[in-house]
């Protein structure tokens, strides 16, 4: 598979106890503002148990698709039933990057996705965007603020 | 128990300034620690030592110079310690750092225990720990703010910010700390001169058979395109001067012709 075969922009939508992370709604409007550069669909990921009730609230929030992953098993956030469930959907689906929030639990699990995926990882992202060439950067913000960088993906964020 | 501790160094990030010209990082005469929260690594891992027996391998992958982090760890009281240094590293991002670290970790075998600090200073990524456990395929603990053994479980409570949550994960595990875990001891005299007696071993790519594609430039997915200080922000102040009534209206006018109201 090339980079053009990666299609889509998934937003892991982290939830706890039925209650949808409020990041996820940002990441959301992010990804309907790269999608003027890029043209890709905006697609919200949703892992749990009893969690059909959430859908809407993605879709009200500028998700063009939700995938759901519903079972008894994902109930709780575990690590390794979440990276298990949620590199199934990415290996299936192929999508072209995935967002999570800088949150406890996306820090937790993101790491675990870029090794199964063997992907680039950026942390604390602070924007979003393209530059000259094409490739997708992200903007951090470093400890202390004292400095930032943009780290730029050089494969994409599968392959 | 035998538990692995991994360590970097990192620059002191109170030193740390920027290039104006060129962007670039000053490193010149900024001097390298011990990334503190890794302190704390070593610190739990002593404690659990001395409750439950067993070692502290302490491991650091960089160049030669980063020996130093590692006599830190012996003289902390450290049993042993593994650098991992190859020039086909450099340029490694968290995905190839953590393929490197978990190929150290199969190669010492036998592991119980992996301990990280909760990020480092420098990247500030937070990603190698799961990263390593990952690439390892064990359980892991983020954010802990305490940390016990029983009878092969690992307890921790993680701290989220208003609260903390009891977890456990069954042994191999790996765990990554906060820095409210403890309070990490002094390197003593008598410590530090008995470091220069332990074990202590160098490995290159080939000697934890490395894939070559997988590691260093060609194992990272990531790269830093360029570093720049963040935009200051200076907002205006505009004073009104006058009676109160022309103030009240030339305050409204402003709102108005900014769209506000």
């Amino acid at each position: 598979m090339t980079k053009e075969d990666y299609k889509g922009m998934w937003v892991f939508a982290e939830q706890e106890n039925g209650v949808i992370e409020g990041t996820v709604f940002e990441l959301l409007a992010k990804a309907g503002e790269l999608k003027a550069h890029n043209g890709e669909e905006v697609i919200a990921v949703l892992l749990g148990s009893g969690v059909e009730g959430l859908i809407p609230s993605l879709f009200a929030h500028g998700a063009e698709k939700v995938v759901v992953a519903d079972h008894p098993a994902l109930k709780e956030y575990s690590a390794r039933p979440y990276q298990q469930a949620l590199t199934q959907l990415a290996k299936k689906h192929s999508p072209s990057m995935i967002l999570y929030g800088a949150t406890p639990l996306g820090r937790d699990l993101a790491p675990r996705m870029m090794v199964s995926l063997e992907t680039g990882l950026t942390a604390d992202a602070i924007d979003l965007g393209y530059d000259e060439d094409g490739t997708f950067i992200r903007p951090h913000r470093l400890t202390a603020e004292k400095y930032s960088h943009i780290s730029s993906l050089t494969n994409a964020d599968l392959r | 128990m035998k538990i692995l501790v991994y360590v970097k160094q990192v620059p002191d990030t109170d030193d740390v300034r920027l290039d104006p010209k060129t962007g670039n990082l000053l490193r010149e005469g900024v001097k390298s620690i011990l990334n503190p929260l890794d302190a704390n690594a070593i610190e739990a891992a002593l404690q659990l030592r001395e409750k439950h027996g067993g070692t502290v391998a302490a491991v650091c992958m960089g160049p030669p110079q980063a020996e130093e982090a590692l006599k830190k760890a012996l003289g902390m009281g450290c049993d042993e310690a593994y650098l991992l240094s190859d020039r086909a590293f450099g340029g490694a991002d968290t995905l190839a750092t953590s393929y490197t670290l978990a190929k150290a970790a199969e190669k010492i075998g036998e592991y119980d225990l992996l301990l990280f600090g909760r990020h480092a200073i420098d990247g500030d990524t937070a990603q190698t720990g799961p990263a390593v456990a990952a690439q390892l395929g064990i359980p892991q603990i983020t954010l802990a703010g305490s940390i016990s053994v029983e009878d092969g479980w690992v307890c921790c409570d993680r701290m989220l910010g208003d609260m903390r949550q009891r977890v456990r994960a069954k042994l191999p595990a790996a765990v990554t700390v906060c820095g409210d875990i403890n309070k990490p001891r002094y390197a003593t005299p008598i410590n530090i001169m008995k470091a220069s007696k332990k074990p202590r071993s160098t490995w290159n790519a080939a000697d934890l058979g490395c894939e070559a594609s997988r590691i260093g430039v060609p194992g990272s997915p990531s790269s830093t395109k360029g570093l720049f200080e963040p935009e200051k922000h200076n907002a205006d102040t505009v004073y009104f001067t006058g009676e109160l009534d022309a103030m009240i209206k030339a305050f409204a006018d402003m709102l108005q012709s900014e769209h506000i109201i």
